[in-house]
């Protein structure tokens, strides 16, 4: 938008933000091939691609989270990148009901070394971690969380597993 | 030698005509082009003359930048109305269409004989047009924050497409309207307002095709025009879904909605205005149908649409009539049985609808603005009764939050109604209800003490529904909470409706407050609610609400005066 970048005011250049969203998976709605867990494995990793591909060029870090029932995804960079990162992420018709945890400026990455790490978790678990997350946001309201449970959980499991795929 | 100017010979005709700086172009009756000069090259996107087969004016519009389909059948319709026009020596006329968002064509036919036609068209751009990349504002066609059509260029698009009602069909229009718009430029402010509107065309930008016309058409109103008619519904699920999904900006999220009101061209209506109104009215009802919806047009929603106007031409003269009266509704102590006061109810008695229901007028007034003028005659009606009553019996009047909201002029007419009338203030009550309290409650309750400060007494209505939150009542000095009937209306059997009539009697007392129990209409409810610990009850057990000349006999039968 021509207008939009006109108008902007003077930015603290590269202050880094955080931001953490939980979203419903409605991929195998939208896409037929990911009926199959070979077709959602193949849809997962085309989007790893692109995101860590797009992350390197504009120094974005961060985590996601995929599960039975939705995504959680952490982003870490510049707020001018990722402003616009979310309102293209945000837009995508593969997921719904998408809900902000946080946003804030923030001292540190937690993620410094992956332009997007993942963790799935694709076949039902017996507890998805996300089904809290998701019933309260499709409860249309007031978030049980800021965010910094997810935050913790995607760091934990950075650390203490090997399920990671070196970007 | 005589020079005279004279003919030109065929060789100068042509070197001629081809730089003429107006396209021209020769058609026959099938619209095949046999011709055109340089200028209708550069428009067409034509090839030199010879090169091709004889086009077909169809697809060459087609291959226009920014002309819509519907524009294209326009232009079309145009050129065969001309010929036949023409034929039958009948004055020209001339076509507008508008190109995009600069540029617009100016079309006109006229008959060479042999069954050709000369096309002239002369292409103009949109004043201001030009100097919008550098200046960045001033175009005439265009919104200057967003970079969308503007509504000047929107309605002429739209004027394009139903004045050719026979090439045009399956259409359709959608009218889309933010969702807490205003409350986000409010609190944020209107940079990120701003800097919001420019995100929302750009999703509405990637939701539409290069042949749909997107609009802008102010505030936070946008709207598309699209030839896919039959789809128009899916794209209005759409654009309720993206524009319901978070925003970032400017280090902030946002979290907004939209409504989307669609009607269908020619389905829905025929002209401009009846597609504008119908979509309108679309909206209308998706917003009143809990936002974040998209309606298509249908004809019950006109005639709910016509009921309703007619409501408010009745309701909007229905006090200079005299068509308004109040009743009043004895209130009982439940101690001393004896009469406290009456709450003055309004009543509309129309004469053709009969008695029209407060739950049905009264929102009406609020939404129409009349809801202050309706308040304050109440407030002066009520207060000249209640002077003729024996000290202490009070009036008690509702209060809507429409009239808090404007507590200058609530305040000075409950002054002259007390004035005028010379009740004291200790007999007059104003009933709030608890949405009163939902928005700007400071304000609310600074108005709410300036009242009090002046002696008048100040009630909780309709208590134990809704909200019902006890931090309200703590909120506020309240002298009386008045207990809602639908909790009564439980009584006997109710032990909830029991437990939570007695623990808000509980706290009333506690809080100093007296308790009225609403909607009393045995006397077996009349005992339970003064076990409860209600101070005060009304109800049809007392007595309806009666008009002011039936109050005498209440209050002879409450020996309140001589028989």
């Amino acid at each position: 938008m021509r207008a939009y970048s006109n108008m902007r005011k003077p930015l603290t250049s590269g202050a880094l933000y955080r931001l953490i969203y939980c979203s419903r998976n409605i991929i195998a709605r939208v896409v037929p091939d990911a009926s199959t867990p070979e077709g959602l494995e193949r849809e997962i990793q085309a989007i790893l691609a692109v995101a860590r591909e797009r992350n390197k060029a504009s120094n974005v870090t961060g985590a996601l989270l995929f599960t039975a029932l939705g995504f959680a995804q952490v982003l870490e960079g510049a707020r001018e990148v990722v402003e616009p990162l979310f309102e293209r992420i945000g837009a995508d018709p593969r997921h719904a009901d998408v809900t902000v945890l946080s946003f804030t400026p923030t001292g540190r990455r937690s993620f410094p070394d992956w332009p997007m790490g993942f963790c799935g978790q694709p076949s039902p678990a017996a507890t998805d971690p996300l089904a809290h997350l998701l019933a309260d946001a499709n409860f249309g309201g007031r978030r049980a969380t800021t965010g910094s449970d997810v935050l913790r959980m995607l760091e934990h499991i950075v650390q203490r597993e090997n399920e990671w795929i070196a970007a | 030698m005589v020079r005279r100017p004279g003919r030109l010979t065929a060789g100068v005709a042509n070197a001629l005509l081809a730089q003429l700086p107006l396209a021209v172009a020769i058609v026959d009756i099938d619209l095949g082009l046999h011709y055109w000069n340089d200028a209708a090259a550069d428009l067409f996107g034509l090839p030199p003359l010879a090169a091709v087969d004889v086009p077909h004016l169809t697809e060459i519009l087609a291959s226009i930048p920014h002309l819509l389909p519907l524009q294209r059948d326009r232009i079309a319709t145009f050129v065969k109305g001309e010929m036949e026009a023409s034929n039958r020596g009948e004055a020209e006329s001339f076509l507008r269409v508008s190109l995009g968002r600069e540029r617009r064509l100016g079309l006109r036919v006229r008959g060479i004989g042999a069954r050709r036609w000369m096309l002239l068209i002369d292409e103009g751009r949109v004043f201001g047009a030009a100097g919008r990349s550098q200046a960045g504002h001033g175009d005439a066609w265009l919104d200057p924050l967003t970079g969308l059509s503007n509504r000047r260029h929107f309605n002429q698009v739209l004027r394009d497409m139903t004045e050719n009602a026979s090439a045009a069909s399956n259409q359709a229009l959608l009218m889309i309207d933010l969702d807490r718009f205003t409350p986000v430029n409010d609190t944020l402010g209107h940079a990120i307002g701003d800097a919001l509107l420019c995100l929302v065309s750009q999703r509405l930008s990637g939701e539409t095709r290069d042949d749909d016309l997107l609009a802008r058409l102010g505030g936070d109103e946008f709207a598309i025009l699209t030839s896919n008619g039959e789809k128009a519904e899916a794209l209005g699920n759409r654009v309720v879904d993206i524009l319901s999904r978070p925003f970032v900006v400017e280090g902030q999220v946002v979290n907004i909605g939209a409504s989307v009101g669609i009607s269908l061209f020619p389905e829905h209506g025929e002209t401009a205005e009846a597609i504008m109104r119908h979509a309108d009215l679309a909206l209308y009802d998706a917003k009143s149908g809990g936002r974040r919806t998209c309606r298509v047009f249908s004809p019950a929603m006109a005639e709910r649409a016509q009921t309703r106007r007619d409501l408010e031409t009745d309701l909007r003269r229905a006090l200079p009539l005299g068509e308004m009266s109040l009743a009043y509704q004895p209130q009982l102590n439940v101690r001393t049985k004896t009469l406290t006061g009456f709450e003055a109810l309004l009543r509309w008695n129309h004469p053709v609808r009969g008695a029209v229901p407060p739950a049905v007028f009264i929102p009406v007034a609020e939404e129409i603005g009349c809801i202050a003028a309706l308040g304050e005659w109440v407030l002066k009606t009520a207060c000249n009764e209640a002077a003729r009553w024996p000290a202490p019996l009070t009036v008690a009047v509702n209060v809507s939050p429409r009239q808090i909201e404007n507590s200058e002029r609530l305040i000075r007419a409950v002054d002259t109604a007390l004035e005028v009338s010379g009740l004291s203030p200790s007999r007059l009550e104003l009933e709030i209800t608890e949405s009163s309290l939902l928005s700007k409650a400071d304000d609310v309750l600074a108005t709410l003490h300036r009242l009090r400060d002046r002696g008048i007494r100040i009630a909780m209505d309709d208590f134990g529904t809704g909200y019902a939150s006890l931090g309200q009542l703590r909120s506020f000095p309240f002298d009386k909470i008045k207990i809602d009937r639908s909790l009564i209306a439980g009584l006997p059997e109710g032990a909830d409706a029991a437990a939570v009539i007695r623990v808000i009697a509980a706290i009333g007392s506690g809080l100093g407050m007296a308790t009225t129990a609403e909607g009393v209409e045995t006397s077996e409810q009349a005992a339970l609610v003064e076990a409860d610990g209600c101070t005060d009850i009304q109800g049809y057990l007392i007595s309806r609400p009666v008009p002011a000349s039936a109050i005498g006999d209440l209050m002879r039968r409450y020996s309140l005066v001589e028989a």
